[in-house]
């Protein structure tokens, strides 16, 4: 291996170890499965989004074409991003943490095969019901029924090979990484399943349905993928600094921040539920400030040690990138829930800038970076190339950064001249039709960086797997050799 | 030390605070909910939707119409729902959780990329409307950004001498002989929209009571019907 990160694994390779950082990797490979398919959908996901974000740019471009209206794409766009995506990439490098923290091999590989292939027949069940037009009605849990049904046995599959391999880990006591990962574990499933169960098994009444999906799309963006993102940087940016932590305590911190009080935000001021659900929500969002700031501020403190001259691989240029990105995505978040605020911003193009700013612009970057890596040590072969490195970047955060503000400024905008009850909503809509269209320049890129980064994964398992039959017919072959 | 128990209970702990908050409380307390006898009319609230609309609700989530339509009128102060003519009630009372009692899937929406629909149903009552708006919207509306939904028509040239069906949609003047006809879906649609209102007085969503009292009379006991608002 000749990439520059390689020497990041030195920590790893603890004499006293019984076991060797390669052997982890080698038993990890399964884990492979689960990030190519994800970077597979994750260019999905974003070709849909681009089709559905046409809609604005020529509205009966798609009027005699059902799958492809935009009621149809923007839903299967965003549970591509999420289903296919988000969650099994996250639970890719939430097994493979577990694995090289805990010094432990890869326990339970054909429980991971076997949820993996469940979780994948229920994504593209899902994705493509959408597309039919069977649609549940509900936000980020739009997939039918049986589609559901195989993302959660798929997952427990999966999640429960992570559990046994954290159990066989050789310390008792947990390094931070590690409460984030088994809570993490735990949190999806007993979200999942309670939101799968009333609202489409046993169907509640009412506003009821839309309190459970506000309570689930918050859980699953502001606590699981937190918890998620944070495992890998916790992980990573201390080895990129060769130094540790700038302070476990405050790591904690932000841990039972995330988990106590990250989990009450999510339901708008003014929706028609009893006040005090809002109430509760906004004290809960703001009661999580101190934990983002501990987050920061910690992260920061450690990556400033970082060697600023030295190569950097591609996970030491995303990951850093995502952990600035955190703080900022996460504090509008709470700003954007307080009545004034809302009262403004609400139902316009912000929120969805917000939402994209977290889960692409800091989870999804800060994943590519812990895939990057794991990807190179499961399958190794050379780092890419600068200039692909550096197109892959440009796409990805400079994507993320340019949807982020164009909606964020179009929705600010929108939101200011909703309110004025003497603007012709026809107007209000012309008006950020502008932001929109400069939005979709952000998504090109984001599908060019997500492009790239499917080739990147690809190729490496290619030259992987061609390499490992080469060397399996050059040991096999001998024999035959020996007969002649 | 193992640190592993103490942070799978930690975690449980957590997620049952929020479970207990946010699923169990607001079932205790609004899971019960029923229709409500307006004495002054003696009618039920909310109306259960009749069968044609209930299909269309169908045809709108499929469809997902909720993306870029609302179905909630904030109260006064919060927003401009109420200032622009979207509330039915009299006065800034806002959507309340008992309106929705009789969706099949609760759509509340997300996002105003439309206007709110939650008195759609009262604001434009006319059926042809509605289909033609959703056959073309741009036709009723110039500039709208609603895509047209004409996979939920069928277009078809009349042959000489046939008679146009009394379903399908007014002529157009550029396209003579041509005849569009509704399918089942964009009939239950309208159907559904049509139906669709939030104005009854209830116990939670009173009737504005204006102050000083003298001057309150009849009509702050009575829902004010909003003027129609003029079609978009």
């Amino acid at each position: 291996m000749s990439s520059p990160s390689c020497q990041l694994d030195a920590s790893c390779a603890d004499a006293s170890a019984p076991i060797t950082c390669a052997e982890i990797d080698a038993s990890s490979r399964p884990l492979l499965l689960l990030v190519v398919s994800a970077a597979l959908w994750l260019v999905v996901g974003s070709i849909l989004g681009l089709i559905s974000s046409l809609t604005f740019h020529a509205p009966k471009m798609f009027a005699d074409c059902a799958a492809m209206s935009f009621g149809r794409s923007h839903p299967a766009a965003n549970n591509a991003f999420l289903y296919g995506f988000a969650v099994p990439a996250g639970l890719a490098v939430l097994l493979w943490l577990a694995g090289r923290i805990g010094r432990t091999k890869l326990i339970g590989a054909p429980l991971v095969v076997l949820g993996w292939l469940l979780w994948n027949i229920g994504v593209t069940v899902g994705v493509l019901g959408i597309l039919q037009g069977e649609n549940t009605g509900h936000e980020w849990l739009e997939f039918s029924r049986s589609a559901s049904g195989f993302l959660l046995i798929g997952y427990v599959a999966v999640a429960l090979a992570g559990v046994l391999t954290f159990r066989a880990r050789k310390e008792g006591k947990l390094e931070l990484s590690q409460w984030f990962i088994l809570a993490a574990l735990f949190w999806f499933p007993w979200i999942y399943s309670t939101s799968h169960l009333l609202l489409l098994i046993w169907p509640v009444r009412g506003v009821l349905q839309s309190v459970i999906t506000w309570w689930y799309v918050n859980n699953l963006a502001n606590v699981w993928m937190v918890l998620v993102g944070l495992a890998a940087a916790f992980y990573f940016v201390p080895k990129f600094a060769k130094a540790p932590l700038h302070s476990r305590p405050m790591g904690l911190f932000s841990f039972w921040s995330v988990i106590l009080f990250g989990s009450w935000a999510g339901i708008p001021a003014g929706a028609p539920v009893p006040a005090w659900i809002p109430a509760v929500s906004t004290l809960g969002a703001f009661l999580s400030i101190a934990g983002i700031l501990a987050t920061w501020l910690n992260l920061s403190k450690t990556l400033c040690l970082a060697d600023r001259h030295a190569q950097r691989s591609l996970s030491e240029t995303f990951i850093p990138f995502g952990v600035k990105v955190f703080p900022v995505a996460a504090l509008l978040g709470v700003l954007a829930q307080p009545a004034g605020v809302s009262g403004l911003l609400n139902f316009t193009w912000f929120l969805p800038a917000q939402q994209q700013l977290l889960v692409y612009g800091f989870y999804g970057l800060v994943l590519m970076g812990a895939l990057h890596f794991m990807v190179s040590r499961l399958a190794p072969v050379a780092d890419p190339k600068p200039m692909f490195a550096f197109l892959h970047f440009i796409g990805c955060a400079g994507g993320v950064v340019i949807f982020f503000l164009a909606l964020a400024c179009g929705g600010v905008a929108q939101g200011g001249v909703m309110n004025d009850s003497t603007v012709p909503f026809l107007n209000v809509v012309k008006g950020t039709l502008m932001w929109i269209r400069l939005s979709s320049l952000g998504e090109l890129l984001m599908i060019l960086g997500n492009l790239l980064f499917l080739l990147n994964v690809v190729l490496a398992v290619v030259r992987f797997l061609k390499v490992s039959m080469e060397s399996f017919m050059a040991e096999n072959a001998k024999p035959a050799g020996v007969r002649a | 030390m193992n640190q592993g128990p103490l942070v799978f209970v930690g975690t449980f702990f957590a997620l049952a605070a929020t479970w207990f908050t946010f699923v169990l409380e607001p079932s205790q307390q609004i899971g019960n909910q029923s229709q409500f006898l307006i004495e002054d009319s003696g009618q039920l609230f909310p109306v259960k939707p009749a069968g044609l609309a209930h299909q269309g609700e169908a045809v709108y989530r499929a469809n997902g119409c909720f993306y870029c339509h609302t179905m909630q009128v904030r109260p006064q102060g919060l927003g401009g729902d109420v200032a622009r003519g979207w509330g039915a009630r009299s006065g800034p009372v806002q959507s309340v959780s008992r309106d929705y009692l009789f969706a099949e899937t609760t759509m509340l929406g997300s996002q105003r990329v439309g206007p709110d629909l939650t008195n759609i149903g009262l604001r434009q009552t006319n059926l042809v409307w509605h289909l033609q708006h959703l056959y073309d919207p741009s036709s009723l509306a110039p500039g709208s950004t609603m895509p047209p939904y004409r996979f939920l028509f069928t277009k078809h040239t009349l042959k000489p001498g046939q008679k146009r069906s009394p379903d399908a949609l007014p002529e157009d003047p550029k396209a003579p002989g041509v005849e569009v006809l509704p399918s089942d879906d964009a009939k239950a649609l309208v159907a559904y929209l049509t139906g669709l209102h939030s104005d009854g007085v209830l116990y939670e969503a009173p009737a504005f009571y204006v102050k000083p009292v003298a001057k309150a009379d009849k009509k702050a006991a009575v829902p004010v019907t909003p003027a129609p608002a003029p079609a978009k």
